[in-house]
């Protein structure tokens, strides 16, 4: 037994070193092989599909993502925080993306929808240049509202296949040149009659309506501080309440001065940074962690 | 019974002498001699202990006088039944005094704290020595250095600058009456000792990915000390507003003098009405106010800091009596008074004015509309 150590040893470097070599020596081997580890698109850990729905999904998903080179990924979990220590859906999503090694291309565009299902998380993260212009803050929310309908009802198939769709129409949309933004889906194009009924977000005369009152309350409390600093300016006559003035110069003798430290205290808050697409504006709204993206409940 | 009342005269032409707080001497009207008020001291001392002594032997009187009344009440036989006669003068008749001028022979009704006024007749400045007999002398004296002119010009001043003020107050009010008032305050001396305890914290903060993270440190934080102070003035007359008396401070207690009558010629004066046990808790408070704060502020380099336990006790000390120097302007406008108080040795000027409703509120919609256009733009952006 003693004899063979020395060969098993050997065997072992070989087995790991060979893979490398073939790897270092043609990188089309390599590639090949990051495109076959990205083949999947449908992680159902939540058991949601059938065998069926499940091919119909992952053909779905792997060919628009194929076409527009732009990864579309869609991942059931039971619970997001077996995944994330962060502790919320949003960097459980960034996380898995991560972890999985989704997206394409050198800066793995892609689009992510997550499922947590013991308590009806959902996250929509999107990354790479190329995803972020195709999904725009409004594109993101056209498909919230077509997938959390079916969501809600527990049709996980109906929803899925909404996301893939949406995603398949944004990213064609965006190879063409225009993604969907505020102004709708570009003239005579073949998506109009998909996202005709969200116009609201480049009504600008609603944005007025709503941005008037909620700008006159600080407008009128500043103002307000301003007149009343201004009237206090015009009564003079005060009760004195203090006595500095009658200080004996270096008179302040101080016989304690005890400063101990008692405990220390954590809380941390999130950072909004992601506020979602804002009225009559476009674009996409990207965090300092590369995502863009929202989450919710369904 | 001798004069209760000193007139001050010029040693040189007999006309009256006034104490002029630019040149911070006495000044004849008539041939503009000047003198030190040691030397009028000097002069009139014959006189004024003349004018004290006259005082008190009055006051014996009339309380003998007083007690006469009440035990021969009513009409003895073959008098006049003068009874029914009131002696009363009506409401507050019993806190007037009648004095003759010196110099013209003229009755002068004054309240019975009146110390120094003039008479309405010939002008002159009088003087009561004894007002300020025996333990009612004050310590100290602060004469006037700023004078009526001056005093006037700063009133002007106080309106400038005034946004909301109304226009017609400025144009339509006139100076109704100026007079310059040597105020009877109490100087209280004494010690606070401090002992406060605060809650006090540091935080951190620092980005962790989307999330900010705050670590704060907690501290329990000692501070416990003494602070003596000198002289926390408190206005020793009723007829004083508390609120102007306060805020026309500091005098500069460089200038303090020891009283003489003689800085009073030209000015009025009023003895003392509020006792030291009356007045000793707005210095008290101010003193614990204060001890309280220069504790706070030694605590340094937290985020927070509250109080959680404070005990100050005030070792009272000394109390002296003094004389400041105020100027009393009263302007009418549109039927309401208003009182304006300058400190007659430093200038600081202090008084309510009156706010136009008008200026007010254009003011706030000239700031709220083009504000709200800009915030609701941005808010579109």
């Amino acid at each position: 037994m003693k004899n063979y150590k020395p060969i098993l040893m050997l065997l072992l470097i070989l087995s790991l070193m060979i893979p490398s070599a073939v790897f270092a020596a043609c990188p089309e081997a390599a590639t090949d092989s990051t495109m076959e580890e990205q083949e999947i698109y449908i992680y159902d850990q939540a058991g949601l599909f059938t065998n069926e729905q499940y091919m119909k999904l992952q053909e779905q998903a792997m060919s628009v993502s194929n076409y527009s080179q732009c990864g579309v990924y869609f991942v059931a979990v039971n619970d997001y925080w077996e995944y994330s220590l962060a502790g919320d859906v949003l960097t459980a999503a960034e996380d898995i993306y991560h972890e999985y090694g989704f997206g394409y291309g050198e800066e793995r565009d892609g689009i992510l929808l997550l499922l947590s299902m013991v308590d009806r998380d959902y996250a929509l993260v999107t990354y790479g240049s190329f995803a972020h212009a195709a999904f725009t803050d409004y594109g993101q929310e056209v498909m919230y509202n077509n997938f959390l309908d079916d969501f809600s009802d527990n049709h996980w198939y109906g929803g899925v296949l909404d996301y893939i769709m949406d995603s398949e129409r944004m990213l064609d949309m965006a190879l063409e040149g225009t993604p969907l933004d505020v102004q709708g889906p570009p003239e005579g194009s073949i998506y109009e009659d998909y996202y005709e009924s969200y116009p609201d977000y480049e009504d600008s005369g609603e944005s007025l309506v709503m941005a008037v009152p909620m700008a006159l309350l600080p407008a009128a409390a500043l103002s307000l501080v301003i007149c009343l600093v201004l009237k206090r300016q015009m009564k003079t006559a005060r009760i004195q309440t203090n006595a500095f003035e009658y200080v004996v110069g270096n008179s302040v003798d101080f016989r304690v001065k005890q400063d101990i430290f008692t405990h220390v205290t954590h809380s941390r808050r999130k950072i909004n940074t992601s506020s979602g697409p804002k009225p009559g504006g476009g674009g996409t709204t990207v965090r300092s962690s590369g995502f863009s993206g929202r989450s919710g409940k369904f | 019974m001798g004069e209760k009342v000193t007139n001050y005269q010029c040693p040189n032409c007999t006309a009256p002498l006034h104490f002029d707080g630019t040149i911070g001497k006495l000044k004849c009207d008539f041939c503009e001699s000047t003198f030190t008020a040691e030397e009028i001291e000097a002069v009139y001392k014959a006189q004024e202990e003349a004018a004290e002594k006259a005082f008190v032997e009055e006051e014996w009187e009339a309380e003998e006088e007083e007690q006469e009344l009440k035990e021969n009440i009513g009409a003895e036989d073959g008098d006049w039944d003068d009874s029914s006669m009131t002696q009363d003068w009506g409401e507050g008749s019993e806190k007037l005094r009648v004095y003759n001028c010196p110099s013209c022979g003229a009755e002068l009704i004054c309240e019975e704290t009146t110390a120094a006024t003039s008479c309405p007749y010939c002008g002159n400045p009088s003087v009561v020595p004894g007002q300020f007999h025996g333990a009612l002398k004050p310590d100290y004296v602060i004469p006037f250095k700023v004078d009526k002119e001056q005093a006037v010009a700063m009133l002007k001043e106080h309106y400038k600058g005034k946004f909301l003020l109304p226009k017609s107050f400025t144009n339509e009010n006139h100076i109704q009456e100026i007079k310059g008032v040597y105020v009877p305050f109490w100087l209280f001396d004494g010690k606070a000792d401090a002992d406060v305890m605060f809650h006090a914290t540091r935080t951190f903060v620092r980005r962790q990915g989307d999330y900010e993270v705050s670590t704060t440190h907690h501290y329990n934080v000692r501070r416990a000390g003494t602070v003596a102070f000198e002289k926390i003035p408190v206005d020793a007359s009723s007829k004083m507003p508390d609120e102007y008396m306060d805020a026309i401070e500091p005098f500069d207690y460089g200038d303090l003098k020891e009283f003489s009558t003689a800085y009073l010629p030209g000015f009025f004066a009023d003895k003392y009405d509020v006792v030291v046990a009356d007045c000793s808790k707005r210095a008290d408070d101010r003193a614990a106010e204060t001890a309280y704060r220069a504790m706070e502020d030694s605590v340094k380099g937290y985020m927070t800091k509250i109080c959680i336990n404070k005990d100050i006790l005030l070792k009272r000390g000394e109390v002296k009596y003094a004389m400041l120097p105020v100027w009393l302007l009263s302007t009418r406008w549109k039927g309401q008074n208003f009182l304006f108080a300058v400190n007659g040795q430093t200038g600081k000027m202090v008084g309510d004015l009156p706010v136009s409703n008008g200026k007010f509120w254009g003011l706030f919609a000239g700031i709220t509309i083009p504000l709200t256009i800009v915030l609701s733009l941005l808010l579109m952006l």
